[in-house]
């Protein structure tokens, strides 16, 4: 039954943004983002856990599946750096 | 969590395709026993699975797998047999002139030390968070004072990069909602920058607060991800992120849909007023305006100036946006181009890095009163001398004791998820 389910949703190609550059992937849409994630930075040359992912806005976590954010197929998503500031330069 | 922790350590490590470089690594984190390694491990092969678990695969013909594979000794036989089969082996004899420890001990030895960090920098100060609180359940109002009690941290201030532990996500049953862990609440120490985490979480809370309060407001009035979002509300809250000054300040953008004609009217529409200047609402008229909160107007822009440089070019930033999004959404051009104001808001002392509070702060005002808050706006562009007590207004007593609030709200929700995760599934932070 569930090999059934999984033959009825095909891969879905998914944009990532990261500062004007893109990179595409085809995910299952039941997937964890885990492994899109880990993709993404390695194809960007950033180590595990450097971005911050959001679609429409809204932040990704690696639990999260395209389904479950109801992604359809060419969505984009967006890949940011941490931002960090206090005004004044931290005394070194 | 231990084992969560440990096992993400070996999948990174294991991730790494070059023998080379993965032995650099081992080596790196064991020491200098390693020296002796092969730089392609014959003895076992370490695989490392996407779901984050890691196996050592021993050769079958090795005594290990054979004493392992056989279901018909008892484990204390097992063992024996292993110890016979290791005194027996040349390999044994030779391990007493060369070192050469097998993946399967370094991988151990990995496992340990892992453990041992995690346990010291982790494990036991979120007990001390646990016990120290005992019995309270969370969600309770914190009022901002100077003389706030300071909870205790669930981690230690002078390590640098303590392993992250994320405590909850906010709000609690919404998409895309906002990741805090340890790694927010070690930046709210003095003096450390905060992170777009911070920003959001300290956006998003008092923004919650007003919407459990006056859905009628809180509806007219959105909140942008410090990555920004697109939606055309009454008042655009946008905190804007300046990477070259590593700087935080606030644009509030009102009436954005103004600049299209006027604004419908009705009775519900979030107007300015604060009851005392109601004669006057022709003054209010609402007209799209961006407001900029910044704490440190000062060091960009000449003081007496009412616009700096700074506040002009994200004003034209921001209005640009504003155009290009009645453009895609409404197939509208703006007939008028929104006024840009540099608010007088209460400024950060030198050497403080608590933009990011003050501009939680400001939102926190805000949300607490948006009609006041706009008429203030208003008026403050007008002249600063119309503000009755601009101390007052802006709650400068409440500026000092910032990070401990925020520390302490945080502290308070963990409390609350906790509670809440023990009933039902939430999910992970």
């Amino acid at each position: 039954m569930s090999e059934d389910q999984e033959d009825v949703k095909p891969k879905i190609t998914i944009v990532i943004d990261f500062e004007g550059q893109h990179c595409t992937v085809r995910v299952r849409p039941g997937a964890t983002f885990k492994k899109l994630f880990e993709v993404t930075e390695k194809r960007f040359g950033k180590e595990p856990g450097t971005f911050k992912f959001t679609f429409a806005g809204k932040r990704l976590y690696p639990h999260n599946t395209a389904a479950e954010l109801d992604m359809e197929d060419g969505d984009t998503i967006d890949a940011h750096l941490e931002q960090l500031g206090g005004g004044h330069p931290i005394p070194r | 969590m231990i084992k969560d922790v440990q096992d993400r350590e070996l999948d990174r490590i294991m991730g790494s395709s070059l023998p080379d470089e993965l032995l650099q690594k081992l080596q790196s984190i064991v020491g200098s026993s390693l020296s002796h390694m092969p730089s392609h491990p014959a003895a076992g092969t370490m695989i490392g699975d996407a779901k984050g678990t890691t196996e050592v695969v021993i050769p079958k013909s090795s005594p290990v797998e054979k004493c392992r594979g056989n279901p018909s000794l008892t484990k204390s036989e097992r063992k024996k047999e292993l110890i016979k089969h290791r005194n027996a082996s040349p390999a044994r004899k030779k391990r007493k002139e060369d070192v050469k420890p097998t993946i399967a001990v370094v991988v151990k030895r990995i496992t340990k030390r892992i453990t041992k960090r995690v346990i010291s920098d982790v494990s036991v100060p979120s007990t001390r968070l646990r016990s120290s609180h005992a019995g309270i359940i969370g969600g309770r109002p914190i009022t901002a004072s100077s003389s706030l009690p300071l909870r205790t941290l669930p981690v230690p201030t002078d390590t640098p990069t303590p392993a992250d532990h994320r405590l909850f996500l906010y709000p609690f049953h919404s998409k895309g909602a906002v990741s805090i862990g340890t790694e927010e609440l070690a930046m709210l120490e003095p003096g450390r920058y905060l992170n777009d985490n911070i920003i959001e979480f300290g956006l998003r809370v008092c923004y919650e607060e007003l919407k459990a309060r006056d859905v009628t407001t809180a509806d007219q009035i959105h909140v942008f991800s410090p990555f920004f979002f697109t939606q055309l509300k009454t008042v655009l809250i946008v905190p804007v992120y300046d990477s070259n000054e590593k700087h935080w300040y606030l644009a509030v953008i009102a009436y954005p849909g103004s600049v299209f004609g006027p604004p419908p009217e009705s009775s519900s529409t979030l107007r300015a007023g604060d009851g005392d200047t109601q004669s006057g609402s022709s003054l209010y008229a609402p007209a799209a305006t961006i407001f900029i909160l910044d704490s440190m107007n000062c060091s960009r822009v000449s003081i007496g100036s009412v616009t700096g440089t700074n506040c002009v070019e994200v004003g034209g930033v921001l209005s640009d946006y504003l155009s290009v999004e009645a453009y895609t959404k409404k197939n509208i051009s703006p007939t008028c181009r929104p006024a840009v104001v540099q608010v007088p808001v209460p400024q950060q002392p030198a050497g403080s890095n608590d933009c990011g509070l003050y501009i939680c702060h400001f939102a926190q005002l805000f949300m607490a009163n948006p009609k006041r808050m706009i008429g203030v706006l208003w008026t403050a562009e007008m002249d600063a001398d119309f503000l009755v007590d601009p101390n007052a207004v802006w709650q400068v007593d409440a500026l000092p004791s910032l990070r401990t609030h925020m520390k302490n709200r945080i502290l308070a929700i963990v409390e609350e998820w906790e509670h809440l995760h023990r009933n039902s599934r939430l999910d992970k932070p």
